[in-house]
């Protein structure tokens, strides 16, 4: 009942916010809705009474875009009849992009070395759609990943055997002890390998199942038509692509632009930028002493 | 040369593919602002 | 203002003073927007709609008065956050002076009536 009563009440802001600057209208919704819920979060605002205060104090949608208006631009409104709102007001399902992240670097990203499948871990585990045992499954099955196990083959070696031949006392000759050396997985290597490799995949898959189920369960988002975002500027772009494809383009320099445009933005907290750096910073280190580690030996 | 060659390649490698998941976190990031 | 509506004066004053209120909310700390409404909404008389507080800050954003940062929260999503620039300062404190001015002038006016000399009836 109380989310109704917010959802209405953001459907008549977006409505009326139609005579604003598109980028204007979904920043001015969002940032009452952000304030609702963070009126919530308080714990101040418990029940349905408390709410009512709350969406009052805010004031009428129309005054609030009223305010906006003073010395913008006015979008001229669009003549009756070419454009209204389906009733009732369009939701769409929330969206499990972090539960996605979550998956693909658990499986795919393990290929970079440990970085890869911790991030994996990190976002698992502070995803609000899967219980603790649905978190433990995850990382159990399997640590490290499943590519984590090609990273191993390079750099531990195989098992070599060998059999010295042995010259009885009486001429004959025959094979000595087979002496061997290096790392095996042992008579049931080939089995472990397949479920190390394939096991991560279907548990990735049944963890996306259930995350796409509990979801959809929760309140539905209320949809404006004209959803531009507010927060992909020039420099936001430039730095996800140089960061994602630059460095096929342009090796080592791209990646490091791409860097250093993330820090030039005000989209992002310095902690998600200094995450960010420390992706980097791995992708880049663990190698060289992966060099180093082989040198020693 | 066999051990230098795999470490090379690795920082041809690993720097880009660290790239994709630094793109990944902080485009997820920046989309899932409100929640 | 609309037609029929009350010529109550200190609607356009309050409007034209929150700016500054909020200026001054920032001259000592950086606040996040849920805030900094609800210090204003407390304030007895302030502001009738908190929801208009939101489009004020975008206008002193876009003004330059005020720059605004993200930073992480302990619990929840990131909030933005307001800082006041030099030029909000230096317009705060333009506003100060002319403030105390009118105050001081409107007090007068109010108990003194104008004192003597002018017009007497």
């Amino acid at each position: 009942m109380v989310d109704e009563l917010v959802a209405d009440y953001l459907a008549r802001l977006d409505r009326a916010a139609q005579v604003l600057a598109p980028d204007r209208r979904t920043e001015l919704v969002e940032e009452i809705r952000d304030h609702i819920t963070q009126a919530r979060a308080s714990g101040t605002v418990g029940d349905e009474a408390a709410v009512r205060t709350l969406l009052d104090r805010l004031g009428d949608p129309d005054e609030i875009v009223a305010a906006a208006r003073e010395g913008e631009p006015v979008v001229p409104p669009a003549p009756a009849g070419t454009w209204a709102p389906p009733q009732p007001w369009p939701t769409r399902r929330p969206s499990i992009g972090l539960e996605i992240a979550a998956v693909l670097l658990l499986t795919v990203g393990s290929i970079i070395p440990l970085v890869g499948w911790l991030i994996g871990v990190v976002l698992l585990w502070s995803s609000r759609r899967w219980t603790v045992v649905d978190k433990l499954m995850g990382t159990l099955i399997v640590p490290g990943g499943p590519l984590a196990i090609a990273l191993l083959a390079v750099v531990v070696p195989g098992q070599v055997c060998s059999s010295a031949s042995v010259t009885q006392s009486d001429g004959s000759i025959v094979d000595g002890p087979t002496t061997c050396t290096g790392t095996t997985l042992g008579p049931f290597g080939p089995a472990i390998l397949v479920f190390w490799l394939v096991a991560p995949f279907v548990v990735g898959g049944v963890l996306l199942r259930r995350a796409r189920l509990r979801a959809d369960r929760e309140p539905w988002i209320p949809v404006a038509p004209s959803s531009g975002s507010s927060r992909w500027g020039g420099l936001e772009i430039a730095a996800v692509l140089l960061l994602g494809l630059g460095s096929f383009l342009i090796p080592v320099v791209a990646p490091i632009a791409g860097l250093v445009c993330a820090w030039a933005s005000t989209a992002w907290t310095s902690r998600e930028k200094w995450i960010a750096t420390a992706i980097l910073g791995c992708g880049l280190l663990l190698p060289v002493v992966v060099i180093v580690a082989a040198r020693i030996r | 040369m066999g051990i230098l060659l795999p470490g090379w390649l690795l920082v041809f490698v690993g720097l880009p593919l660290a790239g994709i998941v630094a793109a990944l976190y902080l485009a997820i990031r920046l989309n899932n602002r409100t929640h | 203002m609309e037609p029929g509506e009350t010529r109550n004066p200190l609607t356009q004053l309050r409007r034209g003073v929150l700016e500054f209120c909020v200026l001054a909310l920032l001259r000592e700390e950086e606040r996040y927007g849920f805030d900094l409404v609800r210090r204003l909404g407390d304030i007895d008389g302030m502001v009738t709609s908190e929801g208009t507080i939101y489009p004020l800050l975008s206008r002193l954003r876009r003004d330059g008065w005020v720059s605004t940062s993200w930073q992480e929260s302990e619990a929840g999503p990131p909030r933005r956050y307001y800082a006041i620039t030099p030029a909000g300062r230096h317009a705060l404190s333009g506003f100060g002076l002319e403030w105390q001015r009118f105050r001081d002038s409107v007090d007068a006016l109010l108990q003194t009536g104008g004192g003597r000399g002018g017009h007497d009836g």
